[in-house]
């Protein structure tokens, strides 16, 4: 005989049908809703058994800048032409740190600056600092979402230190290094800056009042690249100035002899292997008379991987030079972004083992950006590609391997902008200068051109 | 009847939802002082391009401006944010300006200027500036296309006649154009495989006119003559000094020197040298029979 009764039986499984079908709709929940993910874990901490959770409405806008915390079924970013979201746990926005130029005048300092490239955020606007002691404490106006600024109400013969911030919906993301300017009576007095924005328009620009300075009119570079690099200076595309940079990474540089106009000046690096990194360009218009400071230029790391092709499940090591001893986040591009970390050594050199397991097989490819604990940011660097494939194939990182360089002297100027302007709509032109391979030299490979010049 | 009804609908609401947004990426446009010009008026255009925050490094298309009101005086592109260009801006055809060009590492900003033309104008009415087949590429080693908005800019024409005179644009620049790095290459495809020389100057003020180019010995002798790059050098050997002059609109000149390639032999200097002691002799001769008679 059992322990219960078959009446009794009978009632505990209506109770327990009466149970589920209560409960069903939470069970339901929790098996759409709730799901686990990987673990993660470093060095430092182990996250075991995560779990995300459905929560939170719907949000849009017209731009899309949504922080919050939200979910979907599976892990990993979705997207779309207009907004991209990463599900599963909180990805922290970032952006680059603007570099900053000053240009001193009577009583004011006119300050433009690049924009700050924001990852996973879009910058919504920008705070300009300001303080008489060198690193001491900045007072912040707000500016709105442009790229100049024009600091009015200033002593002559002060010198002032300017820094920019830049902010994602109100959330602060990233600063410049400082940059400074002494005004000075009489020292470009009077430019118009027609047009308002955009790095300095340029609209009806020109002297228009009276310059009395004797001062040479040129452009002061500083900024970060890696230790005792290379680092050149293209002016309007061609090199005008090349330095090197000091055991810390830091480099300046002075360009004298200028006119008054717009220019476009790109700054890059070669590390110790070679490597050229992603040049750092931005316009500025120059003021006769006077001599613009550009500081924070934050050259982006060299990036190369030790393996063209990696076997699905071995690893890859990636590596590079950036500044001694700043963090290095480094992006590796599949259906799902990768971020990781590394930490560069006092050479500046950093080196990650990546394992390729969680990447399918195909083409893929990583970049890289630098922070320092002061707040700066690089922007990220030139991708360097790799396929997951069957076999491992090592990678030859000796070749320069420039997309642009016609007349294989391992630069991409001048010259090889003539060989290809020679070959411009022109039938059966040589592989040489076709560099996307389409049958035609156009527009699209002066592009590519443009992309790997250096001058 | 209900189906096609429905369909509709379903249509509609499809659009509505799942319709990505048209957004452009970059705007190509004009710039004025004003939209009304009396008679006779010179005025300037400026094209411009606002980049939306994303870097841009080549461009190429067409300014469409009404010949019938509108006669060009003058194309300016010395402070243009274009570096090099493939197709300097000109007018080949009537009512057109065709151009393209590259910026290494890309142009960023709301106002970055293309080139500006001086215009005057001729009879009255009402007509427009537009633009055609504009191609604006991305910075991104791919040469990837930008949607591009092309906006056009109205105008019109009084009857009123203008006493200004297009002197009153001229630019005033003493300032020669700036320092620049020719460079000397052999390409199969160019020139049958022989030594050209390429060169790009820039003049901030009112733009670079000509260039010219001199080879000689020593910097004695030889004359500049007008070139264009890509140029065919001359001496072949690469034994002479081979000066580039750019030649701004003023005729304000920046000279650059490219030092001989290639030392002369011995015997060639000592030839050189010969030639210049047989002047020297016969114009010491010549003044000495001329004053000590």
């Amino acid at each position: 005989m059992g322990f219960f009764s078959k009446k009794h039986h009978l009632k505990i499984i209506k109770k327990s049908f009466f149970f589920l079908r209560k409960s069903f709709p939470v069970i339901l929940g929790l098996v759409f809703f709730t799901f686990a993910s990987a673990n993660f874990s470093s060095t430092n901490f182990e996250l075991e058994n995560p779990v995300t959770v459905i929560e939170g409405g719907q949000s849009s806008s017209s731009s899309f800048q949504y922080f919050s915390n939200t979910g979907q079924l599976t892990n990993g970013q979705s997207t779309s032409t207009n907004f991209a979201q990463n599900a599963g746990f909180l990805y922290f926005p970032t952006a680059s740190s603007p570099a900053v130029s000053a240009t001193p005048g009577s009583g004011q300092v006119v300050l433009t600056w690049t924009p700050a490239v924001g990852i996973l955020a879009n910058i919504t606007s920008y705070e300009v600092g300001i303080s008489t002691v060198s690193g001491g404490t900045f007072t912040y106006t707000a500016v709105g979402n442009v790229l100049t600024s024009t600091r009015t109400s200033l002593s002559n013969g002060t010198t002032y230190f300017f820094k920019v911030r830049s902010f994602a919906a109100g959330i602060l993301l990233s600063e410049s290094a400082q940059v400074s300017a002494t005004p000075t009576a009489g020292s470009g007095t009077g430019v118009t800056w027609g047009g308002g924005g955009g790095g300095g328009g340029g609209v009806g620009v020109g002297v228009t009042g009276s310059d009395t300075t004797t001062t040479d009119t040129g452009v002061v570079f500083s900024g970060r690249a890696y230790p005792l690099s290379k680092v050149s200076i293209l002016k309007d595309g061609q090199i005008a100035l090349s330095t090197i940079a000091g055991p810390d990474s830091n480099f300046t540089g002075t360009l004298g002899g200028l006119s008054s106009g717009e220019y476009t000046f790109s700054v890059y690096g070669e590390d110790k292997n070679g490597i050229r990194s992603t040049p750092f360009t931005f316009q500025i218009f120059i003021t006769s008379g006077v001599t613009t400071k550009i500081s924070g230029i934050f050259i982006a790391p060299t990036i190369a991987v030790d393996k063209s092709e990696v076997k699905k499940g071995d690893n890859i090591v990636i590596f590079g030079q950036s500044t001694p001893t700043s963090d290095i986040v480094i992006s590796v591009n599949s259906e799902q972004e990768f971020f990781e970390n590394a930490l560069s050594d006092a050479s500046g050199v950093y080196l990650h083992t990546f394992d390729t397991s969680v990447l399918e097989l195909g083409k893929h490819s990583t970049k890289s950006k630098a922070l320092l604990h002061n707040g700066e940011i690089s922007t990220f660097g030139e991708a360097v590609g790799f396929i997951v494939g069957t076999k491992n194939v090592s990678a030859d990182n000796t070749k320069k391997n420039l997309k642009c360089d016609a007349n294989t002297d391992n630069r991409c100027n001048l010259v090889d902008f003539s060989i290809a302007a020679f070959w411009y709509k022109k039938k059966d032109p040589p592989a040489k200068v076709d560099f996307n391979n389409d049958g035609i030299v156009n527009l699209i490979d002066f592009s590519i051109m443009a992309f790997y010049w250096t001058g | 009847m209900n189906t096609i009804i429905k369909i509709s609908l379903a249509s509609l609401v499809f659009l509505t939802f799942f319709m990505p947004a048209v957004s452009f990426a970059a705007d190509i446009f004009f710039e004025t002082t004003k939209d009304t010009f009396d008679q006779h008026e010179p005025f300037l255009v400026r094209v411009l391009l606002d980049t939306k925050n994303v870097p841009i490094n080549a461009i190429e298309g067409t300014v469409i401006f009404p010949s019938s009101f509108l006669e060009l005086e003058e194309i300016r592109e010395g402070d243009s944010s274009i570096n090099f260009w493939i197709e300097r801006p000109e007018s080949k055809e009537d009512g057109e300006i065709h151009f393209s060009g590259i910026t290494a590492g890309g142009i960023t900003g709301e106002k970055r200027l293309i080139f500006s033309a001086l215009f005057r104008t001729k009879g009255t009415g009402t007509s427009s500036f537009s633009f055609r087949s504009v191609a604006l590429l991305k910075n991104d080693g791919l040469g990837t296309k930008i949607t591009t908005k092309e906006i056009p800019l109205d105008f019109s024409i009084s009857k009123n006649m203008s006493d200004i005179d297009v002197k009153d644009f001229a630019v005033t620049d003493t300032v020669p154009p700036e320092e620049f790095s020719p460079f000397i290459a052999e390409d199969p495809a160019l020139f049958e495989g022989k030594h050209f020389l390429v060169f790009s100057a820039k003049d901030k003020g009112v733009g670079i006119d000509h260039y010219e180019v001199r080879e000689s010995f020593f910097g004695i002798g030889g004359r500049y003559l007008r070139a264009e790059s890509p140029y065919l050098i001359r001496d072949q050997s690469l034994k002479k000094n081979i000066y580039v002059k750019a030649v701004d609109r003023e005729g304000n000149a920046k000279i650059v020197k490219i030092k001989t390639q290639n030392k002369l032999a011995l015997l060639e200097q000592w030839f050189i040298l010969g030639i210049i002691l047989c002047v020297c002799i016969f114009v010491v001769k010549k003044i000495r029979s001329k004053f000590f008679r």
